[in-house]
């Protein structure tokens, strides 16, 4: 132990003193040998629940996790357009139109050929 | 070293310390206890530790740690199945009106790291470089915990005196 000892005399000590048959009584169970072979025994048994509890965790993650991989993935929304008009069906049924307006206005167009001619 | 010796040292030592920690007596004695049986099974198996005190020390600090916020987790449980009022009964009353009550309550009321720093050095006669080692800090961190942890109780004890007074006044 070091010498740097809190140098200022404190009340504390003396106020939180325990009973001395209390410290002979933590002394004596400390030193028996029964009260090591109890905290052998309980150290595993200890262990062993707190595995048990895990393990039973684990399972029932695993299990959740499970469960939910096992539902059916929702419908993807379908999109058809149908002359200019496009038509997207929602897993729920319900239908939303979009309509694409005017349709572009078809181009035609004259294309000249022209052979020879004067140079 | 000799065993039983350092034991017998460390015993006082100990249960002041998680006395202080813990606000309970029985809690305090089951905490001192765990950390005296895990420091003889360390000796008797593989030989004395590097510092016995401070390895006893740490095992004390975890358990009283763990027994308080045990007891404030169940507090609510029990209070439903006992049917037992929150408020401290006449007997608990009377103690908190005692010396060893009142630096109970105040040390209660110190932030959790300066007390056990202020603890390990006043109440667990333990040295500074090894109240440092125990918390895992340095020692001019300590240093500074323990003068505040200090001053502040300084000023709730010397609060409560005041009250206490002036509640006696008002009562006589």
């Amino acid at each position: 132990m070091d010498d740097s000892r809190d140098s200022h005399p404190d009340f504390l000590r003396e106020v939180l003193t325990p009973r001395p048959e209390t410290v002979e009584r933590v002394v004596r169970n400390a030193l028996s040998p029964d009260a090591e072979k109890t905290a052998v025994e309980l150290a595993p048994w200890r262990a062993s629940f707190a595995a048990a509890l895990l393990a039973g965790v684990a399972l029932l993650f695993a299990w959740q996790l499970e469960r939910s991989s096992f539902e059916p993935a929702p419908a993807a929304i379908s999109i058809v357009n149908e002359g200019g008009v496009v038509i997207a069906t929602s897993p729920s049924g319900d239908w939303l139109i979009h309509s694409g307006g005017d349709p572009e206005p078809e181009r035609s167009g004259i294309i000249i050929l022209s052979y020879g001619g004067q140079k | 070293m000799d065993l039983e010796a350092t034991v017998r040292e460390l015993a006082p030592q100990l249960l002041r310390f998680c006395l202080g920690q813990t606000g309970d007596a029985a809690m305090a004695e089951e905490a001192a206890q765990e950390a005296l049986t895990a420091l003889v099974q360390r000796w008797r198996r593989h030989g004395p530790p590097d510092c016995p005190a401070a390895f006893a020390f740490a095992i004390a600090r975890r358990r009283a740690l763990r027994l308080s916020f045990q007891r404030r987790l169940l507090l609510p449980i029990q209070i439903l199945l006992e049917g037992r009022s929150p408020l401290p009964d006449p007997e608990e009353q009377a103690a908190g009106r005692t010396e060893l009550g009142r630096t109970l309550a105040a040390m209660r009321r110190l932030p959790g790291r300066d007390r056990e720093a202020l603890l390990l050095v006043a109440a667990g006669d333990l040295g500074l470089a090894e109240s440092a080692r125990v918390l895992g800090i340095s020692l001019s961190a300590l240093k500074m915990r323990v003068h505040r942890a200090r001053k502040r109780l300084q000023q709730l004890l010397e609060e409560r005196k005041v009250g206490h007074g002036r509640l006696s006044r008002f009562s006589s």
